[in-house]
């Protein structure tokens, strides 16, 4: 199963990431985004897809589900209530409150073909 | 199983268990629904979802398919019967504008009934409740029957098990549950509730006290996993990540392998993994990568 | 005692039958709910005193029961006295010194206590003799009134529990549901499934539990028939229950009683305790191996718990609302395990079945519905009370033969079938036999047997409207066809009352009740309509009468309705006298008058007058 990899040495903040992440679906906040500390160290952040994902045990309504095909952890939208309990328990800040939609969204790894991976031109996002 | 049958001269098949709505959701075939919530039992109680099998009117969200069903959707009779349901709901609830919407979309032609109080938007279709009780607060529920049936909380009081989640009022299909947020307090069901506020920057997060404990208790989670806010989190994690890669020394990944979280299970690229994958011969060079990755 | 197995239980059997036959004089006294009311309780202790005190003066043996309910309440507080069959109507405290005294001692007969026939006009002395009895064929009721629900042995003296133990001791499950599907016996709670196919599907099904349970949530006004068995024949719930239990393999059963049924609910938990002393509750029933175990449920009084899976929301714990059934509840009911469900009329024929055969229960009734029915007799019947008949028997002979014709022979203008949600059936239908389809053909229904009779002195409208309402009441608001639709319903209805009627609001009620009938979601939604939609089909007049000619026939519609005094008065001054509110004035032996603005409407004089000199405009 293949693995999106952040090798965050190689970011230099062009934020190309997040600009695609918001074109694919439509959103007015991507689902990947980069975080500065300084002008040298910057990170793109998305979700990791835990082994044992805390939005998963904060559920109480078996939304999060891992899709077996591509590994990714989903949200079933039109099963989820809005609960914002995966929102607040994910330690990275890594799923998203779409303010205008009113839902919550995460990374599905674009359903197995992360379009963030094939437009970062610095090679920090690599789908292997 | 798979189960093969017919909706709107459509042919369909779904797996057994599964109910009519379900196929024809899956087949974006339009069927409209009011009390319906996946997170929750079907329920049946709109009535909207009606469907005709050929001999009678079943609901689609609670009949299990059957091999060689032919469900039609949009016959006559089921849509007089839903003319008909949309113009009580209509009575009932004069001010939910999505009523008002669903009898324009299938042609409702308002008939004189005895209306309800101009403002009232609630069907009484108990989904809050049900999401209620799902979510395990149980703080409201509905009250009476028949016609005198409503939405409400123990003795009218405000209810001492509330949350203050909203699961009840963002899940209304008609708006029916009013709510009022202001500058760090939320008020549902004559109910005041503090809003958290992040531990690290102080701003305020859309999760009441009774919710994060509510929470950290459901999901054996500890409360300050919810009491960050999501931008100090992810800032978190990024200097974890920086600081992890500007520190040629690898102190720091005692850092990592110390903090609070739960453990990553991606290859996490401490020194001994490193070593590992050398030895065994799999670790590319960053070139490889980049080439192999169509560059 | 504990009974071990069969040839035990026969031998305790033939010693108790034995005991009672050496007993000379037995007095029966009624106890059921309705004779309790008019003091029976103190009559049977008043006896039990007086026979205690002469008992050795009279050198006989006397021995007393209190019974359950006979079935003629409206005749209460009733004393058998047997072997005689002496048969005594309203009998009060004062007269038990004389009963003793005459009968029981000297086999006198007393006139005034005995029941005067209202058709032949004549004393009737025997309890097989009248006519509300003789007409009747009692299989469901035959224990209630003869034994002593508070005692197991008089159960056991008739032969009570011998059908289980010939169950248990060679019966398969196969061959006990066998037996009942030859009887062709049909739930009788109102939609006649049928029981054996019902028992079948629960025994195939899958389930770490299965269960059984007796509804027993009778709601239906003026029905009373459920109430009756449990009281007065509470063991032959629990045979029943018990056998349905061995034939689909279930060991846990309950039995749903509202709890306005207080009698009932001590008569269960008595007849519980002792059948679980002797042995034939519990565990090792007659030492077949087979365990059995009934709890008793209260129920709140809703009407709707009384519709199966609303039922067993309730016992679970939940709000009493109905689901839908496409899954039957014979694979998932209570606490989604396998559960058939079945009345308590059909719980107690189950006995009679096994002992007696298939053959004999299958011989009574018409081609589709076997056995009988008791139906609750009441409104504006001479004699009313519940009524056993085979199935197929007339409804002119239920209300004419049994029930001795209408109050004041007035004209009969309708009978209420089903409940609540039956329909009205007019006279014309009146030779019509009753079974489950017939009645479903002409717009009603069995429903659990309820049946009330009315006379022309009753609007159909009003009638609708009253139902109506009883509906909304008790109607669970789940889905908006019922509750609503209801609402509506009654609201039109009301203005039609009110004068304020028009074409089209018949024609709103038809279409709201189509509604109702297609997609409301359980029985009670889709019949809710049917007192509407019958009186709508059989006495359509009467509405247009209501809309065109802004009157009411019958004078129940207060705003269509005016009273007025003829020239045939001749001053007898009954109606002055009656009249709540003074409006009636007049000199004796002279044309009285009625001043319209004092008038309430209430009809009073109307149903005074002997002369019919009170017209109703």
């Amino acid at each position: 199963m293949k693995k999106l990899e952040i090798n965050a040495y190689k970011c230099w903040g062009c934020k190309t990431c997040e600009r695609t992440c918001s074109a694919a679906f439509n959103e007015e906040a991507p689902r990947i985004n980069v975080i500065a500390k300084n002008r040298n160290a910057r990170v793109p952040l998305t979700c990791l897809h835990c082994g044992d994902p805390a939005c998963m045990q904060a559920c109480k309504f078996e939304v999060i589900s891992r899709n077996s095909k591509t590994g990714a952890i989903e949200i079933d939208l039109i099963k989820c209530t809005n609960c914002k309990a995966c929102l607040s328990a994910c330690p990275y800040g890594n799923i998203i409150w779409e303010n205008k939609r009113e839902r919550v969204v995460k990374c599905n790894l674009c359903g197995g073909d992360p379009k963030c991976a094939k437009t970062c031109p610095s090679g920090t996002l690599m789908f292997v | 199983m798979t189960i093969k049958f017919i909706i709107d001269g459509k042919k369909v098949s779904g797996n057994t268990g599964d109910t009519i709505l379900d196929v024809a959701r899956n087949y974006d075939i339009e069927i409209p629904t009011l009390c319906h919530h996946k997170a929750v039992e079907n329920w049946g109680g709109c009535r909207l979802c009606i469907v005709d099998i050929g001999h009678r009117i079943v609901t689609s969200c609670l009949y299990p398919i059957k091999a060689g069903l032919d469900v039609k959707t949009d016959s006559p009779r089921i849509l007089k019967n839903r003319q008909m349901i949309l113009n009580l709901l209509l009575a009932q609830a004069p001010a939910a504008k999505e009523i008002q919407e669903l009898a324009k979309k299938y042609g409702v032609e308002p008939m004189p009934l005895v209306k309800g109080k101009a403002t009232h938007k609630c069907i009484t279709c108990g989904l809050c409740t049900r999401l209620c009780a799902a979510q395990g607060a149980y703080a409201i529920s509905t009250v009476s029957r028949g016609p005198e049936k409503s939405i409400g909380t123990f003795w009218e009081k405000p209810p001492e098990d509330c949350i203050g989640c909203l699961i009840c009022a963002s899940n209304c299909p008609t708006g029916a549950i009013e709510f009022h947020e202001k500058a760090g307090t939320r008020k549902i069901w004559e109910k005041d509730f503090t809003l958290e506020k992040c531990k690290t920057c102080g701003a305020t997060l859309p999760l009441t006290t009774e919710q994060v404990k509510h929470y950290s208790k459901r999901s054996n989670l500890k409360e300050e996993y919810f009491t960050t806010c999501d931008d100090c989190r992810r800032v978190g994690t990024a200097n974890t990540f920086l600081d992890l890669i500007h520190d040629p020394s690898g102190k720091l990944m005692e850092k990592w392998e110390t903090a609070q979280l739960p453990p990553l299970k991606m290859p996490s690229p401490t020194k001994e993994w490193f070593e590992e994958q050398k030895q065994k011969g799999l670790l590319k060079t960053e070139k490889d990568i980049y080439e192999e990755a169509g560059n | 005692m504990l009974v071990g197995n069969q040839t035990e239980l026969t031998k305790l059997q033939q010693q108790l039958a034995s005991k009672e036959a050496a007993i000379s004089q037995r007095i029966f006294i009624c106890c059921g709910t309705g004779c309790l009311a008019g003091g029976s309780h103190e009559i049977a202790v008043e006896f039990e005193k007086q026979i205690k005190e002469k008992e050795l003066k009279l050198d006989l043996e006397v021995g007393l029961c209190s019974t359950g309910c006979h079935g003629f309440c409206q005749r209460g507080p009733l004393v058998i006295i047997k072997p005689s069959g002496t048969f005594y109507t309203g009998v009060k405290l004062a007269d038990v010194s004389e009963i003793v005294e005459k009968t029981v001692k000297n086999g006198e007969i007393i006139e005034r206590l005995l029941y005067s026939d209202p058709i032949s006009k004549q004393k009737t002395k025997k309890y097989q003799d009248v006519q509300f009895y003789a007409r009747q064929k009692r299989i469901a009721l035959r224990h209630c009134g003869h034994i002593d629900p508070n005692d197991i042995k008089s159960y056991l003296a008739v032969g009570g529990y011998q059908s289980l133990a010939k169950v248990l001791s060679g019966m398969k499950s196969e061959q006990v549901i066998d037996a009942i599907d030859k009887s062709g016996l049909r739930g009788r709670g109102g939609g006649g499934f049928d029981t054996a196919r019902k028992w079948r599907l629960c025994r195939q099904a899958e389930g770490k539990r299965k269960f059984v349970i007796c509804n027993g949530d009778e709601g239906d006004p003026g029905a009373f028939m459920d109430r009756s068995m449990m009281e007065g024949d509470p063991h032959g719930v629990l045979e029943g229950m018990m056998i349905g239990a061995y034939a689909i393999g279930a060991h846990e059963g309950y039995i749903y009683v509202r709890h306005e049924y207080p009698l009932a609910l001590k008569h269960l938990n008595q007849a519980i305790l002792e059948a679980k002393k002797y042995g034939l509750l519990g565990k090792n029933i007659l030492g077949s191996r087979f365990d059995f175990d009934i709890k008793i449920n209260r129920g709140g009084g809703a009407f709707v718990c009384g519709e199966s899976s609303a039922l067993m929301r309730s016992i679970e714990g939940e709000i009493g609302e109905p689901r839908a059934k496409y899954i039957h509840a014979t694979d998932k009911g209570l606490f989604d395990e396998p559960t058939v469900l079945n009345n308590v009329e059909t719980w107690i024929n189950v006995p009679y079945i096994i002992t007696e055969g298939s053959e004999k229960y299958a011989a009574m009734g018409t081609a589709k519905s076997k056995g009988t029915k008791v139906f609750s007799l009441v409104g504006k019947v001479k004699n009313t009370g519940l009524v056993e008949v085979p199935m197929g028997a007339t409804l002119r002979e239920i209300i004419f033969g049994i029930g001795g014709g209408i109050i004041g022979d007035r004209s009969f203008k309708a009978v209420q079938t089903g409940g609540p949600s039956g329909g009205c059936i007019p006279e014309k239908l009146v030779d019509s036999p009753v079974d489950f389809e017939k009645l479903t053909e002409a717009g009603s229904m069995m429903g659990s047997g309820g049946m009330i009779v009315m006379d022309d002195r009753t609007c159909m409208v009003d009638v609708a409207k009253y139902f109506t309402k009883f509906l909304i009441g008790e109607s669970c608001g789940k889905c908006v066809p019922c509750r609503e639709g209801l609402k509506q319903l009654f609201a039109l209805l009301e203005e039609i009352t009110n004068g304020a009627g028009t074409h089209s609001h018949v024609e709103r009620i038809r279409a709201i009740c189509e509604t109702m009938q297609d997609s409301s979601l359980c029985a009670l939604g889709t019949s809710a309509p049917n007192p509407v939609l019958s009186t709508l089909n059989y006495f359509a007049e009467e509405y247009l009468e209501h809309i065109e000619k802004r009157r009411c026939r019958a004078g129940v519609c207060k705003d269509l309705t005016t009273f007025t005094i003829t020239e045939k008065c001749i001053g007898c001054t009954i109606c002055a006298k009656k009249c709540p509110t003074k409006a009636i004035a007049g000199k004796t032996k002279e044309v009285h008058e009625l001043d319209q603005k004092k008038c309430i409407k209430c009809g009073v004089c109307f149903d005074a007058c002997k002369f019919n000199a009170v017209k109703i405009n």
